[in-house]
């Protein structure tokens, strides 16, 4: 191909008419050839403004906690305790010492931790204690497909982070949350969830690492207002998934 | 969001920062999200594009300079090339999602119908003003979908080598025009 030949393919793969097997070709110019990758990005500016006329459609939620999820572990050496990671853990030590059913004061904590969690949120994302790490990541939706939580567990399991996407609040009834393991017959709680605000909460004893390996799949249920009686799920459950781990 | 905020966002990414990163998710992420949906019309498919676009602007954000261009204008690239991957991925094996071929609405962007146009936006549809209309429509079909030049061939009813010559005929004009302006 001659310059002006070469600079034309650049502007064919900047607007997108290649197939798969020429966009490969100058995918494997853009690597070898550094005025091909200089044409190629000219020709992506020349073209751009043309986004300007598309329309803008805001993503699921879950996108960035996906995003979020999928980012390395910050690399820098930031405090591992710093005052305000201190602040989060004091809330989510306080909130372990309330009742677990008395939904009302628990939805006030959850509010403040989650406070919490969104004004540290931005600096660290919810797991930063300790080295990179791996976390688990599900999507509870409901039997319609629609996207209710997304929660993230730590490799340990020993705390989790849940996020509502779209889930309205049950009217006079509770959510809660639930983990069911591969050779447990019975689910296990791990408490009530709001739906208006990202909670960070610690998780009951007896789910671990080897548990989430084998494959530990969350539930929530419809409870009566302040959950479960006994601890045995009564309601319907209403979102799903699976906790499938993912790599930073 | 003005375009030193970004830079200047995209800079303290580059060094790390993720509140910086999640502002720029914020400012951007409707847009992109629009474009990835329009090539590939299914959110689910957009939303795996969103994740692999971010993570690429969060890795290549060290490597990204002012100088070659408006960040908005890379961000959009890296998110328009992964979508057009994975639509042509899709193609290669024979997932079809294009059974709305049939009733596929004419609901392509007409940027010369936005009222609030960019100094750039202003002189490239200047120069594309210059183009016969079947021309113009192929580059802003292709932009707009991704479509290959065969889609395009059998969207509009045009041999393949007619829209091929076009299409490159068509970029050189508005090349030289712009760099004549």
């Amino acid at each position: 191909m001659t310059k002006r030949d070469l600079d034309i393919f650049a502007g064919e793969y900047a607007l997108g008419t290649l197939d798969a097997k020429e966009r490969s070709e100058a995918e494997n110019l853009l690597r070898t050839d550094a005025s091909f990758e200089r044409s190629v990005l000219e020709w992506e500016q020349r073209l751009s403004p043309l986004s300007e006329a598309e329309d803008a459609i805001t993503p699921p939620a879950s996108t960035w906690v996906r995003i979020e999820a999928a980012l390395p572990a910050a690399a820098t050496v930031a405090p591992s305790r710093g005052p305000l990671t201190e602040l989060a853990g004091q809330l989510v030590e306080l909130k372990r010492s309330l009742s677990m059913w008395r939904y009302a004061s628990m939805a006030t904590m959850v509010a403040a931790v989650a406070m919490a969690v969104v004004w540290l949120g931005g600096l660290q994302s919810p797991f930063q204690h300790t080295a990179p790490q791996e976390q688990y990541v599900a999507m509870l939706k409901s039997d319609d497909g629609k996207m209710g939580f997304v929660v993230t567990m730590n490799m340990n399991g020993q705390q989790f982070a849940i996020k509502p996407v779209s889930a309205k609040e049950p009217q006079g009834q509770s959510y809660e949350l639930w983990a069911i393991m591969k050779d447990k017959k019975k689910p296990m709680t791990l408490g009530l969830v709001g739906t208006s605000a990202y909670a960070m909460m610690d998780a009951p004893a007896g789910i671990d690492r080897k548990e989430l390996d084998k494959g530990v799949e969350l539930a929530i249920s419809m409870e009566p207002m302040g959950g479960a009686p006994k601890g045995k799920s009564m309601g319907p459950v209403m979102f799903a998934g699976l906790l499938v781990k993912q790599t930073p | 969001m003005t375009q030193p905020q970004l830079d200047q966002l995209l800079s303290a990414a580059a060094n790390g920062d993720r509140t910086a990163f999640r502002a720029i998710y914020d400012a951007t992420s409707a847009k992109l999200f629009g474009v990835a949906v329009r090539i590939l019309k299914r959110s689910d498919l957009a939303e795996d594009v969103m994740q692999d676009a971010y993570l690429k602007i969060w890795d290549a954000a060290p490597r990204f300079s002012p100088e070659l261009g408006s960040p908005m204008s890379w961000m959009v690239a890296i998110t328009r090339n992964r979508a057009i991957d994975v639509l042509r991925k899709r193609t290669e094996v024979g997932v079809d999602d294009q059974n709305e071929v049939g009733e596929q609405r004419d609901d392509t962007p007409d940027p010369y119908e936005l009222t609030a146009q960019s100094r750039d936006l202003k002189a490239l549809l200047g120069c594309m003003e210059k183009l016969n209309p079947e021309q113009r429509q192929c580059l802003l079909m292709a932009y707009y979908y991704g479509y290959t030049h065969d889609e395009i061939s059998e969207r509009l009813s045009t041999p393949v080598g007619t829209v091929k010559s076009w299409i490159r005929r068509s970029l050189a004009r508005v090349k030289k025009c712009l760099e004549d302006d």
